[in-house]
């Protein structure tokens, strides 16, 4: 089984994940704790890509890495300093777009109806999903599980586009997901154990920005990926809390049952992920 | 008068001997040639792929041989392994990107001989953005007109392995090979 590559990385993510963030307990508050997420991105990249890229970056793949550590230390900076939700709102719209603009670059030569469409459509997608994934790490409801409910999101964001970025011609994208949903499950399991809140902008911004760069790469440059599909993943930011407020009485479920229950409903919109790339690539699927 | 005989044979003469020594300029025809590649999968077996459009030109002289001149460019657009997801797969950002890189290219720097009919050339391979020297070991098939369209042609055989991990293309080492054994078979037409 540990031959399979994918299963392989996944395996070491999720030792790296128990380890760094247990670790990261022995340091108080949730700084460091919270800044685990986007190294298990950077290390889940290094395993699959089998290299750190040289920089500058040659290519949109060599991208992903350098712009999750920049957004990373960005999101670290931002976790140290005090009063910092504006900028992080700002930062949540201008990330994206920069993101966008260095991974598409090589296209906007020869801009188009169709490929301006796009372009505006990833920009705001990704604001939209670094919007919502800050809001659950900094709203006062949510701040008690913001760690949890924050890290199930992120995996389900990777766990929907996985399958998407392997029918859009990208099986690594689909290896480097399952590595970091591995470790983001061991991050989630000493969260449930041992809370320490470990969802701050260094996890918004450096595992957020590493997903976009992945999503913008595979739809702008392999130019490959089903559109629909990946539009259902804005569902899932919003899913799990919806869903709670739909189907389970407040007052009947609190604290870590319901940002559990949060965490599992945010995974539904998967499953629809996965219908519509079943109705619309059957001989993919098959 | 005999003076002048001789001059004009003196001069003939010399003529022809800097025609001779002169290398003969060919461009690659893509009809009759064919560059492939095999790399190993999980050791079991080399998938075969190919690239269908690329153009070339070609110096060669058979009594200069470091003298010679080649540069290939290859769209990478072009590739098919006989197995449209695969090619689909290699052609996106994890493999061949053909979006950022259109285009690979081969030029020539070092020509060697061997013998009569063998020698190597040593170039610069241009791929996914990375420049690395790849060396070629070259046989020389045939060198005279084509019986069929009366063109001065020229035939070459070429074989070399370079590491895709070389230039950058890291995805999936272990289970996919590093190596790739390159077969490449030129016909080319001297350029009128």
């Amino acid at each position: 089984m540990l031959e399979n590559p994918i299963i392989l990385a996944a395996l070491i993510s999720f030792v790296l994940g128990l380890v760094l963030s247990g670790l990261a307990r022995v340091v108080p508050g949730s700084t460091i704790a919270s800044a685990v997420l986007p190294i298990i991105f950077l290390a889940s990249y290094v395993l699959t890509y089998q290299q750190v890229p040289d920089f500058p970056p040659i290519g949109a793949t060599n991208k992903i890495f350098y712009i999750a550590l920049a957004a990373a230390l960005v999101g670290f900076a931002l976790d140290l300093l005090p009063r910092t939700a504006n900028y992080r709102k700002l930062l949540a719209a201008i990330m994206p777009l920069l993101i966008v603009g260095w991974i598409g670059f090589p296209r906007f030569a020869k801009l188009d109806i169709e490929l301006t469409a796009t372009a505006l459509g990833l920009w705001l997608g990704g604001t939209a999903l670094l919007w919502r994934l800050d809001t659950v790490a900094t709203t006062s409801a949510e701040r008690n599980g913001a760690s949890i409910v924050g890290t199930a999101v992120l995996m389900a964001l990777m766990l929907a586009f996985a399958p998407v970025a392997l029918l859009g011609g990208s099986s690594t994208s689909l290896m480097l997901c399952m590595a970091a949903v591995a470790g983001l499950a061991a991050v989630a399991l000493w969260e449930l154990i041992l809370p320490r809140g470990a969802f701050g902008a260094s996890a918004v911004f450096g595992v957020g920005c590493g997903l976009l760069a992945m999503i913008d790469t595979v739809t702008l440059i392999t130019r490959q990926v089903d559109l629909l599909a990946l539009a259902l993943l804005l569902l899932i930011p919003y899913a799990g809390e919806i869903g709670a407020r739909l189907l389970m009485p407040p007052k009947r479920f609190r604290g870590r049952v319901r940002q559990v229950l949060v965490g599992t409903l945010a995974a539904l919109p998967i499953l629809l992920v996965i219908a519509v790339l079943f109705l619309r690539h059957p001989e993919s699927l098959s | 008068m005999r003076l002048t005989l001789a001059s004009v044979s003196m001069i003939t003469a010399l003529l022809t001997s800097a025609t001779a020594g002169r290398a003969a300029d060919y461009a690659i025809d893509p009809t009759h040639s064919h560059i492939l590649f095999t790399i190993e999968h999980l050791g079991f077996a080399k998938i075969v792929g190919l690239f269908t459009d690329f153009n070339g030109n070609i110096s060669f002289d058979a009594n200069n041989v470091p003298g010679s001149k080649l540069n290939v460019t290859i769209k990478t657009d072009s590739l098919q392994t006989q197995f449209a997801p695969r090619d689909k797969d290699l052609k996106g950002a994890d493999w061949f990107n053909v979006t950022e890189f259109p285009e690979m290219s081969f030029v020539g720097t070092d020509f060697v001989k061997k013998d009569d009919h063998t020698g190597t050339i040593t170039g610069k391979l241009t791929l996914h953005g990375v420049t690395k020297p790849v060396t070629l070991n070259v046989v020389v098939n045939k060198v005279g007109q084509n019986p069929l369209d009366k063109i001065d042609s020229a035939g070459f055989s070429a074989r070399g392995t370079l590491k895709r991990s070389d230039f950058g293309m890291k995805t999936y080492l272990g289970a996919i090979g590093d190596d790739i054994d390159l077969i490449i078979e030129i016909e080319a037409k001297k350029k009128s």
